[in-house]
């Protein structure tokens, strides 16, 4: 296993404390192969010009999040512009207290791509595209910058550009605050820019201010933000990147709403973005959201409670329950089930050499060993099925440290103790 | 005279710890006498059941014939079959038996017939003292009016249903036991995790981008 010392101790680190890490995920994706092939070919979907709408549903700890992340760093390494959010009180599609604004703002603000991993990319997203435009200008017409023609040229890219996104929705004033960025750009006018981007992540709160310092009557707000998402995807591509893909984690917040009314407002604009996705109206552009199985599929207060959302994504009767073990990788919704007691033996095996790399050592565990740790897991449970990877790498990388820093105790005393302790 | 739960006028609470010496010492055979003694940690009689009404005192009480209903906690898990036997033979009287072991509990009861232990008798194995198989020894719906015998043997047919279900569902248990053993045996087989290991380098071959 090729995997540096740095990228060990975040796998670790992060697993240890009940996260996903957010590098590295590939070296420990075990499982999960019909899921991956079904998210992977959506991708090669978006690159060529489609849409993509998954929900990934399963219970807390089954893998959601790894999923998300796992196909977040693969599409960044494919050239595209990736960005997340966690759903939460504060933000959902929609809400009184401007929460869906609060949404789009994270979106915005966690926008990554290959040269900018984490987050912020935004701003060197729109330089690049600059960047690329005089680019082509140079290579294309031999003018160089400073010559009186080259500002001329690249204006003109630039506005054929923002031209093209008039005719979408909201796509005129998008287009004129890119073109404001380029004119501070162009003569230096900082301040231009950092207003430009000031409301391209709806940090504009009156129209009175954006028509003053950018002149546009138009601000995104809680009812347009999806808007202006859609035209975030079209101008990625027009700066060089394969498209835009959108993960939402933690989708059962709006399960959580208390009043009807909320919910459904939610699952309303859910049922917006779907049918934008899937009826071919978006282009280059992905959403994946998470979600719990009760959240889901609660026909009380969960997305299926919601009789639009309910009767596109319900399961067909060939699939329902166990009746067959089979899944339809084409749904929109992936379900996640637990990895089985093989998959996890794999992963332990995994993290022993991951542990190995980076303390340096060689991990005295043995297959009798692995076996005896995941029955004892296993039999904690009440219902063995409900024992989620989550809780069993945190016990077992407890384990693994401990033996680590203990190496003169015998294996079994640090391993039957820990099974009898239960951490 | 106190009156327990449920408010039936003829159960009587006795709450009085039975000396075991003598009580075993009635055993007459040895092995059975050493099972006894070394597994069960105490008898308390609990209640007692009458058809008189208005018992002023305890001394009372317990002259009168009825049905005893009597704890028994278990230093370590004794067949509740052979306790019933036991227990039928020392008291030789209408008695329902709760056998307690750390989280776990099983009735038994013994309805004589005639003069000697010709009686019926019936327990169930032991089952998790959890709530959703409790099974209340009164009941104040269908025993209100009822006679003492009349109550015991509704007792009788619940303890019979009770075993019935524990059976079934420790013979299930079993089966569910039988076969997550195969399945694990298939699960941690060397070549499921050969499959296991093929399927996750594909898979990360499938998540790097060269």
């Amino acid at each position: 296993m090729e995997v540096s010392r740095a990228v060990a101790a975040a796998i670790l680190n992060s697993l240890k404390s009940g996260v996903v890490p957010r590098v590295g995920l590939e070296y420990i994706t075990v499982g999960r192969r019909n899921e991956i092939q079904a998210l992977l070919q959506d991708v090669s979907i978006i690159e060529q010009g489609g849409a993509a709408f998954r929900f990934i549903e399963g219970q807390y700890g089954s893998g959601k999040t790894f999923l998300m992340h796992a196909l977040r760093n693969h599409v960044m390494e494919r050239n595209f512009v990736v960005t997340d959010v966690e759903l939460s009180v504060e933000k959902r599609f929609v809400g009184n207290r401007g929460q869906g604004l609060a949404t789009y703002r994270e979106l915005i603000h966690n926008m990554a791509i290959h040269a900018c991993p984490d987050c912020g990319a935004l701003q060197l997203i729109l330089d690049k595209w600059i960047g690329s435009l005089e680019n082509e200008v140079v290579q294309n017409e031999g003018l160089i910058p400073g010559h009186e023609a080259f500002d001329v040229r690249v204006s003109q890219k630039i506005y054929r550009i923002t031209a093209s996104m008039e005719e979408r929705v909201n796509g005129f004033d998008f287009g004129k605050v890119l073109a404001a960025y380029y004119k501070g750009h162009r003569s230096g006018d900082t301040e231009l820019q950092k207003k430009a981007l000031r409301w391209l992540y709806g940090e504009y709160r009156t129209r009175t201010e954006a028509k003053n310092d950018l002149g546009v009557n138009l601000i995104i707000n809680d009812d347009n933000w999806y808007d202006f998402l859609k035209l975030f995807s079209d101008f990625v591509v027009m700066a060089g990147y394969a498209g835009l893909y959108v993960c939402m984690d933690e989708l059962a917040s709006l399960y959580e709403i208390p009043s009807r009314v909320g919910r459904e407002y939610n699952y309303n604009r859910m049922l917006s973005i779907y049918n934008d996705a899937l009826q071919g109206k978006a282009s280059h552009f992905g959403i994946i959201m998470s979600i719990t199985r009760e959240a889901m599929e609660d026909p009380v207060r969960g997305v299926f409670s919601f009789e639009p959302l309910r009767s596109r994504l319900a399961s067909s009767s060939y699939e329902q329950e166990d009746a067959v073990r089979l899944r339809d990788m084409a749904s929109p919704i992936i379900r996640l089930d637990s990895l089985n007691p093989g998959e996890m033996y794999v992963l332990l095996e995994k993290l022993s050499a991951i542990h190995g790399i980076l303390y340096d050592y060689t991990p005295a565990l043995g297959h009798d060993d692995y076996i005896y740790f995941l029955k004892q897991q296993y039999a904690r449970a009440a219902q063995p099925e409900s024992t989620t990877p989550r809780e069993m790498i945190r016990s077992y990388v407890t384990l693994l440290n401990l033996m680590q820093q203990n190496q003169d105790v015998p294996k079994e005393d640090i391993l039957y103790m820990q099974a009898a302790q239960g951490n | 005279m106190n009156e327990c739960r449920y408010n039936i006028p003829k159960q009587y609470k006795v709450d009085k710890g039975m000396p075991l010496e003598p009580l075993l010492g009635k055993i007459e055979n040895p092995k059975c006498r050493r099972i006894i003694e070394t597994g069960v940690e105490s008898v308390k009689w609990c209640y007692h059941i009458v058809d008189k009404k208005g018992i002023v005192n305890v001394a009372e009480l317990v002259r009168e014939s009825g049905l005893s209903i009597l704890e028994i906690a278990l230093r370590r898990q004794i067949c509740p079959e052979l306790l019933t036997e036991v227990f039928a033979g020392l008291f030789q009287r209408p008695i329902v038996l709760a056998y307690l072991y750390a989280d776990e509990l099983s009735l038994g009861t013994f309805l004589p017939a005639g003069n000697a232990m010709t009686g019926r008798m019936c327990s169930t194995d032991f089952y998790p003292r959890d709530v959703g198989r409790m099974i209340d020894i009164m009941d104040y719906e269908r025993d209100t009016g009822k006679s003492v015998a009349q109550m015991h043997e509704r007792i009788l047919a619940t303890i019979r249903q009770q075993k019935r279900v524990i059976m079934i569902e420790k013979a299930y248990e079993q089966i569910n036991d039988r076969m997550e053993d195969e399945i694990l045996a298939f699960e941690f087989s060397l070549e499921n995790l050969e499959k296991i290991r093929e399927d996750s380098a594909f898979v990360q071959a499938q998540l790097r981008v060269v």
